[in-house]
């Protein structure tokens, strides 16, 4: 037998590439489920259809061969990495399940097939996940990675899907917004982490502690959260000169700062000539379901987050949301302070983004917006906190958090673990996200990050820094990346219906009472993953 | 006497080189039949079959029966509304389009300076791939600054909201669907300067006016052309969805969920691909039977010029 050990490599690779293909090929024509262990070649795991697997495996160095029970797709036959090692897999996606198992006895070298990660493209990012890449694959020679990418959102959740059912998953993913990892690890598709990160001694200590919580789905660790997205103001300081008006808070705890003196400021900086709103006071101030956060309310109960699933809807008891979603109407509709879609249109032509016209006084917008703002040449801008709820309601504002998860089956699982946590080490969070733009997961980088981008932002003060870099402490993760089934039921049912609000067609009362028991006829109807 | 029916003799060389000639047929229909074989003929089995399951695509397909279709027609709202969207839209524009396109190729088919000028600039539209039109026309329709609301508003009316307003987001649609008339218009052109010149001097002798000859030449020469138009119209309308998906998604409040644009989203953005399967062969019976009814009424207002009446 050759093992890479012994200096056979060339000749292991071509070996296992034979293995490899003629186990396929078998695989293919028998339908079943076959796992290979790169090593031990001779080793193969048959999974038939009724869950029997005749022979586990292992693509870590060490082996064993035992016989297990194929526990389906929800579960997979999975196993430690401690426990019994670290690779594992009957690789076949797509029609059937992802079931792996596996065996071994310590971490190993990655040696095997290349890891394929699907990765964003989308505004620029491909130049930093690349030179993240290229590090990981000077400092694991043995590990190639398939790079594969597209574009962020739908897009990104579309190629995902399709290249689960084609049989040829990423080992690697991380869904942003629409549809978080949850949503596979529901259907059994995400790898469990928790004995990796023990056998590694991962310090998860150091992660965002919320976003680490985001990673847990039924009590196992299936993700780990790289980048961190909280939502701050930014506001045009000429404008606010002009109207004589000071500087935004840039404290987090400032309990003056609520919606209401937002609403007074923004009837100060709109300007009108005629009946013509010439310039805005605000932007659209969260509009859809983060509104129904504005007042410190929720559409659901608080273990939604915990279970990860939407199973009820309280978002017509709770005036806080009802009165919240009717504000950020009200700004639009009402006191003009604000603008329609149709004015948003006119005021961007030519921009990239609304706040770059110069004609919004001030706007809550995610950190992404920083990279687009820094090119901003022709006034003056700044970063504020978000106002507090009226009536000291606490605050409830969202984060958005990527987390990047492994295929639970992938050909190479310990060059995917390998790949994951190198990704989120500090030494590659300095290059992605922080050369790019969002904030890092690890708490130990947020001063990294604040040197970094004060050179590209010599306009925003330390204070106006601190206010980005706290700013996760006071946001919460969104519920389309924490449950499996939020993005189905705002699709469907409450963004059309909130539409009606934003037209000024029905009060926010009316449209979140006709729209609750459609929200709860889908929640029947998905709440069972 | 009695007549004994013989098949007749082919000689043998002959029947050689009809054999040839199947061969040499099915070797060139070949990328054809292959292509409706693998890329047509098998998914519309599949469709067919995923139609009765429980489909997300990264998982395996569960078999539940007819549950698809029973949700669909009496357990979802968005199907109703969405076919009342696409139907809504399909009264509008089929007509217009008709119409227009037809008047439009009796202009073209003028006797005048510069008509093959016209006829390119007409054409024209058609050739413009459907992304690009939908942002053009979202500036268009702009009820700020588009170029619409403000010849509107030189007339001293202020116009809707449009692609904005649920009420006028359909309307709007159908407006725009005037945009690619050329492909109708091409085939109308070409259905009139096949009708004979002698028709229309015969009428003229015969006293017929210029509203005369075209009711009662021009427009039954053309029926058959109008037939075709009208039957391609019905299934190209039906199946609206890029100016939806790219303009308004559907919005606001679902005012422009067209049936494809919803079933797009069953399959490609919540992966319910069973539904969706589902949803597709609803709207291929929708097609079937309105193409049926229109392919039947026709033996009462097309005019075949070679058809014998009975």
């Amino acid at each position: 037998m050759i093992q890479p050990w012994d200096g056979g490599e060339e000749q292991a690779q071509r070996a296992r590439a034979r293995v490899s293909a003629e186990v396929e090929s078998f695989s293919r024509r028998r339908h079943v489920e076959v796992a290979i262990i790169p090593t031990l070649w001779s080793a193969v795991a048959v999974c038939s259809g009724d869950g029997a697997c005749s022979l586990d495996c292992s693509s870590g160095l060490r082996s064993c061969a035992r016989p297990y029970a194929h526990p389906g797709p929800a579960s997979g036959c999975s196993s430690s990495p401690s426990a019994h090692g670290h690779a594992h897999g009957c690789p076949k996606a797509g029609g059937r399940s992802l079931a792996n198992a596996g065996c071994s006895e310590a971490p190993q070298p990655a040696v095997g097939a290349p890891v394929p990660a699907l990765l964003r493209s989308g505004a620029g990012e491909e130049e930093f996940f690349n030179k993240v890449l290229d590090l990981f694959e000077q400092k694991h020679p043995n590990i190639k990675v398939n790079r594969v990418f597209a574009p962020g959102g739908q897009d990104y959740i579309t190629k995902l899907d399709l290249m689960i059912a084609s049989g040829d998953p990423p080992a690697i993913y991380g869904p942003f917004s629409d549809r978080g990892y949850r949503y596979y690890a529901a259907k059994g598709l995400s790898q469990e982490l928790d004995d990796f990160v023990a056998r590694d001694k991962v310090n998860l200590d150091d992660f965002h502690q919320d976003g680490l919580k985001g990673c847990r789905w039924r009590g196992k660790l299936m993700a780990l959260p790289l980048d961190l997205w909280p939502h701050v103001i930014f506001y045009n300081r000429h404008i606010f000169r002009e109207a004589g008006v000071a500087d935004l808070p840039t404290d987090w705890n400032n309990q003056e700062w609520t919606t209401e003196r937002y609403e007074e400021l923004a009837g100060k900086l709109t300007k009108r000539e005629g009946n013509r709103v010439v310039q805005f006071g605000s932007d659209v101030y969260f509009r859809g379901w983060p509104a129904g956060w504005v007042y410190g309310g929720d559409w659901f109960p608080p273990d939604t987050y915990t279970t990860g699933i939407v199973a009820e809807f309280i978002g017509d008891k709770d005036p806080r949301v009802i009165n919240g979603v009717q504000w950020t109407a009200d700004l639009i509709n009402k006191l003009h302070y604000a603008p329609t879609p149709a004015q948003a249109q006119q005021i961007q032509a030519g921009v990239p983004v609304l706040f770059m016209s110069g004609k919004i006084g001030m706007g809550v917008a995610d950190i992404g917006r920083l990279s687009r703002y820094a090119k901003i040449k022709e006034f003056e801008w700044g970063v504020g906190v978000l106002p507090r709820p009226p009536k000291g309601e606490p605050r409830r504002h969202h984060v958005w958090i990527d987390y990047w998860s492994m295929i639970k089956g992938t050909k190479n699982l310990e060059g995917a673990w390998q790949l994951l946590k190198f990704m989120v080490s500090p030494e590659a969070q300095e290059i992605y996200p922080i050369q790019y733009g969002p904030l890092s997961s690890l708490k130990s980088l947020a001063s990294t990050w604040s040197k970094y981008h004060a050179k590209n932002l010599p306009n925003l003060s330390s204070k106006e820094f601190q206010v980005i870099t706290d700013a996760p402490q006071y946001q919460v993760i969104d519920p389309e990346n924490w449950t499996v089934n939020f993005s189905v039921i705002n699709a469907q049912v409450m963004q059309p219906a909130l539409d009606k609000v934003y037209l000024g067609q029905e009060s926010a009362e009316q449209a979140i009472k006709n729209m609750a028991p459609k929200v709860r006829k889908v929640i029947e109807e998905t709440k069972n993953v | 006497m009695r007549l004994i029916a013989r098949a007749p003799v082919v000689p043998k060389r002959r029947s050689a080189l009809l054999r040839q000639e199947a061969i040499a047929f099915y070797l060139f229909a070949s990328p054809w039949l292959v292509g409706l074989l693998l890329l047509t003929l098998g998914p519309i089995i599949a469709s067919f079959v995923l139609s009765f399951t429980d489909y997300p695509v990264i998982v395996a397909p569960r078999w539940i029966g007819l549950r698809n279709y029973e949700k669909m027609l009496f357990d979802d709202e968005l199907v109703w509304q969405a076919l009342k969207v696409t139907l809504t839209y399909c009264i509008g524009a089929i007509p217009l389009r008709i119409t227009v396109a037809f008047l439009v190729a009796l202009f073209l088919n003028l006797p005048i300076r510069g008509v093959t000028l016209y006829r390119t600039i007409y054409y024209l539209p058609a050739v413009i791939s459907g992304v690009p039109v939908a942002l053009l026309w979202m500036w268009i329709l702009n009820p700020e600054f588009g170029v619409l609301n403000n010849f509107l508003r030189v007339l001293g009316i202020e116009g809707p909201a449009w692609l904005f307003s649920e009420q006028w987001v359909i309307p709007s649609f159908i407006l725009m669907s005037l945009w690619d008339i050329g492909g109708l218009m091409v085939i109308y052109l070409a259905g009139l300067q096949g009708i004979p010149a002698h028709l229309y001097e015969a009428a003229e002798i015969d006293g017929a006016g210029l509203l005369a000859r075209f009711w009662h030449v021009t427009v039954p020469m053309m029926s058959p052309v109008i037939f075709f138009n009208i039957v391609m119209s019905v299934i190209e309308s039906f199946q609206i969805f890029t100016p939806a998906f790219v303009m308004t998604n559907g919005g606001p409040a679902n005012a422009s969920l067209f049936f494809v644009l919803y079933l797009y989203n069953n399959a490609f953005k919540w992966f319910k691909m069973g539904y969706a399967s589902a949803l597709a062969w609803l709207l291929f019976f929708i097609i079937l039977g309105l193409t049926l009814v229109i392919i039947r009424s026709s033996s009462a207002w097309v005019y075949y010029e070679g058809k014998l009446r009975g």
